[in-house]
């Protein structure tokens, strides 16, 4: 066997730290004129470890943690990191009674195409399939929900299954219309009164979202979780918005169709509301002044103006169009998003959602003035 | 399935279902006619382009399946950014730090090592061997009856040059002590799902010592692409590609065999031979999925490729198997009636696969099934049919139809 290996004793080993095309790809830093890709590098790691020290021991003080991380130059200080952006090319779903469970259970760990590259298979080998899922994978689903997923399957991928209504199959991107019901509410939440009941809460809190959560929304929940690169439509960051208790409760038990987040009625009640515990430990921002009546007025104005149209114009994502898109644009009735994540998100647009950038729509004034009225229309519960 | 199926989804706007419905329901039909359903539903099949790839099928794209097309197999080196692509957990690695990456070797040992790809490129022998790498799901969407899984056709494979240390090397400085059994490999990769098994493999200690096994840091020559395992990955020639565990960052020496889902529960066969069972009577026990069973494919004509009467057409295609050797190849151009040898082309190692060439004149105008059949020598033979639950190891004689203008 060993004589088959070809040697090359004289060559150095692999080169695997040498920059090479694949950079182009790579968060590449621009290079200095006049000064050399590796000397450069060098250059940064001598201020970056300092650097590094005594923002770590900035952190340890318990200042604002999340903003030193995005500053650490750690990922900027070495020329050797790989990386790819990998695209997305979702089938349009067919639309049958189910299709809304297929959406908030099934597609968290993986493509809808996955289903629709199998063949028609009978009603009994899609419930084998589909308690695999469950007993093996770890999906999370009620047996209301196994029962209108495999409708699903089988109507749409079943011996009989007929020719689906939604489109053509081989388009690249699901954009189109989903059906149009309102997801159920969600179970009625509670936070414990007392601080010791509410701490128990949190701490069990703590240990699911650890368990069930962070995979996506990674382990403080800022939406950097080791999945979070692979989907198109990002997990949330936890830490932007403050969430009302039914928006929690509604968006644990329906899940959000049209994102990877599943529904997790799967879980007791008890959990349910640790979980809502300790997501809400996740946003501590302190806010802004409330805005002047004047700022508020004319937030309104810019709001009814472009956004009203998908958010409805008080501000609960029911707009004319809403029922049209998915995911379904936000209510700013059941979460308020930070001020400066407000101004992020209406600036950048969010990649994989109807949501567009307004960079080059909307003013400075404008931006300001929306982002303290959209979080006017809060309603805590 | 009935007949009327056929009916119903031909009518259909959506071409997938289409596609589908029809090499499903063709399959009861005569095989020829399989063939030329297969042949017509070719063009709906969607070319996407990731990250460091080429044109690739599309099976599915989170965590990704991508197919080579079989033009491809005309190289004896499958071109990195054309080599299939499959992944099980959704978390796949798409930022790796090649100054960080550590190599974790531990468990059953005296000295574990943590070893930086610098220092796996310089403090071990470096080894190089060309070998076929097959999905044990190659091919699965042939079966009939149906079964689940990636729908793979022929191109969930690929042969390429790998270079890297061998794990005997490895394990050797670590001092494995007496008493190992198994040595568990897992990579970087990661479940969405905290209830998702991860994904870990295992090998017996004598295989994972027996110099053949390598961790490989380049590919062709070059590193690795992303979606085929940078910085490194397990090399385990002749053994289905399940056990090439990609982006390897752990391996672990155990002192008892490995129980985990990938192994006890998944990536299985029929204990019967070959791996053949039926649904009727599935086999009552199975065991992991291993070597590559002996197979030869045609890489031209292509299916639905039209040649011409007038002048020879060199039928060409490759065979390989778990690294015993092709003895010869028979090719058949009147539906199996008569065989004849192929020529073989050179050998490129026992883990390779090995073209082979067949030049043929047509001797009439019309549609001709051409079938191919090899013999290793080991005294091993292709077989007519083939059938497992899981559709792993296909390897069934394998006909093509061509039309002679």
């Amino acid at each position: 066997m060993q004589a088959r290996h070809g040697r090359s004793a004289g060559r150095r080993g692999p080169q695997p730290a040498r920059p090479r095309d694949h950079q182009r790809k790579t968060r590449d830093l621009p290079t200095p004129p006049g000064c050399c890709r590796q000397d450069y590098f060098r250059a940064t790691w001598a201020f970056a470890v300092p650097l590094v020290a005594s923002l770590c021991f900035l952190a340890a003080c318990g200042t604002l943690f999340s903003d030193v991380r995005a500053a650490t130059p750690e990922v900027q200080a070495t020329n050797n990191v790989r990386s790819i952006t990998m695209p997305h090319f979702e089938p349009d779903l067919p639309i049958a009674p189910g299709c809304d469970e297929y959406l908030v259970v099934c597609v968290s760990c993986h493509s809808p195409r996955y289903v629709t590259m199998q063949p028609l298979f009978p009603q009994r080998q899609w419930e084998e399939t589909v308690d695999k899922m469950v007993k093996v994978y770890g999906a999370q689903m009620d047996p209301a929900q196994r029962a209108s997923i495999v409708q699903y399957l089988v109507a749409t991928h079943g011996p009989n299954s007929a020719p689906a209504t939604a489109g053509d199959e081989d388009s690249d991107f699901t954009s189109a219309a989903r059906p149009s019901s309102r997801p159920e509410t969600g179970p009625s939440l509670s936070l414990a009164a007392q601080d010791q009941g509410r701490l128990r809460q949190v701490e069990r809190g703590d240990e699911l979202f650890k368990q069930n959560c962070a995979g996506c929304h990674g382990a403080t929940g800022r939406g950097d979780g080791v999945v979070a690169q692979v989907l198109l439509r990002k997990p949330k960051n936890l830490a932007s918005t403050r969430f009302s208790m039914s928006f929690l409760s509604q968006v644990l038990w329906n899940g959000k169709r049209g994102t990877a987040m599943p529904s997790w009625r799967g879980l007791a009640h008890p959990d349910l509301e640790a979980l809502s515990a300790y997501v809400l430990t996740l946003h501590t921002a302190v806010q802004p002044d409330q805005p002047s009546k004047e700022a508020l007025t004319h937030g309104n104005q810019v709001f009814q103006k472009n956004c009203a149209q998908c958010h409805g114009e008080r501000g609960d994502g029911k707009g004319p169009t809403a029922t049209t898109l998915l995911p379904e644009p936000a209510s700013f009735k059941l979460k308020q998003p930070d001020f400066d994540y407000v101004l992020q998100v209406v600036s950048e647009g969010i990649p994989g959602t109807a949501m567009p950038s307004w960079k080059n729509q909307l003013s400075q004034s404008d931006l300001q003035a929306l982002a303290g009225f959209v979080r006017s229309l809060f309603e805590p519960r | 399935m009935k007949p009327e199926t056929v009916q119903s989804l031909s009518t259909s706007r959506r071409g997938f279902l289409h596609c589908l419905g029809l090499a499903g329901a063709g399959t009861v039909l005569a095989p020829h006619l399989t063939l030329a359903l297969a042949e017509s539903t070719h063009r709906s099949e969607q070319l996407v382009r990731f990250p460091e790839k080429t044109d690739l099928i599309l099976r599915t794209d989170r965590p990704p399946q991508l197919e080579t097309p079989l033009k491809y197999f005309r190289q004896d080196l499958t071109p990195n950014e054309a080599f299939y692509v499959r992944w099980h957990l959704e978390g796949i690695p798409t930022s790796v730090d090649a100054d960080r990456f550590r190599l974790e070797i531990d468990g059953h040992v005296e000295k574990p090592l943590s070893l930086s790809l610098a220092e796996l490129g310089s403090q071990f022998e470096r080894v190089s061997l060309v070998a076929v790498n097959q999905c044990s799901g190659n091919s699965r969407s042939f079966f009939e009856p149906r079964v689940a899984g990636g729908q793979w056709k022929n191109g969930a494979m690929g042969n390429a040059r790998w270079t890297g240390v061998r794990l005997r090397d490895l394990l050797d400085r670590t001092k494995t002590k007496a008493g190992a059994v198994e040595v568990a490999f897992s990579g970087l990769d990661r479940a969405a799902m905290s209830g998702t098994p991860n994904f870990v493999k295992a090998l017996e200690i004598e295989h994972a010592r027996d110099s053949e096994v390598m961790v490989a840091y380049q590919m062709n020559g070059t590193d690795l692409p992303m979606l085929n395992g940078f910085p490194l990955r397990l090399v385990v020639p002749g053994w289905y590609a399940t056990y090439w565990v990609k982006a390897l960052n752990h391996i672990q020496v155990l002192p008892e065999k490995y129980h985990g889902f990938w192994m006890d529960k998944a990536y299985r066969i029929p204990t019967s031979p070959n791996g053949n069972e039926s649904p009727d009577h599935l086999a009552p026990e199975t065991t992991p999925i291993n070597r590559l069973s002996l197979r030869s494919l045609f890489v031209r004509p292509e299916p639905g490729e039209q040649i011409s009467s007038r002048a020879p057409f060199e039928i060409e295609g490759i065979a390989f198997d778990s690294g015993t050797g092709i003895q010869r190849i028979e090719v058949s151009t009147d539906n199996g009636g008569s065989w004849k040898g192929a020529r073989l082309d050179q050998d490129l190692g026992k883990f390779s696969w090995r073209r082979w060439r067949f030049d043929w004149k047509p001797p009439s105008p019309g549609k001709h099934q051409l079938k191919v059949r090899a013999f290793n020598r080991g005294g091993e033979q292709q077989t007519t049919t083939l059938w497992n639950r899981a559709g792993y190891m296909r390897n069934v004689i394998e006909q093509t139809e061509v039309k002679v203008l």
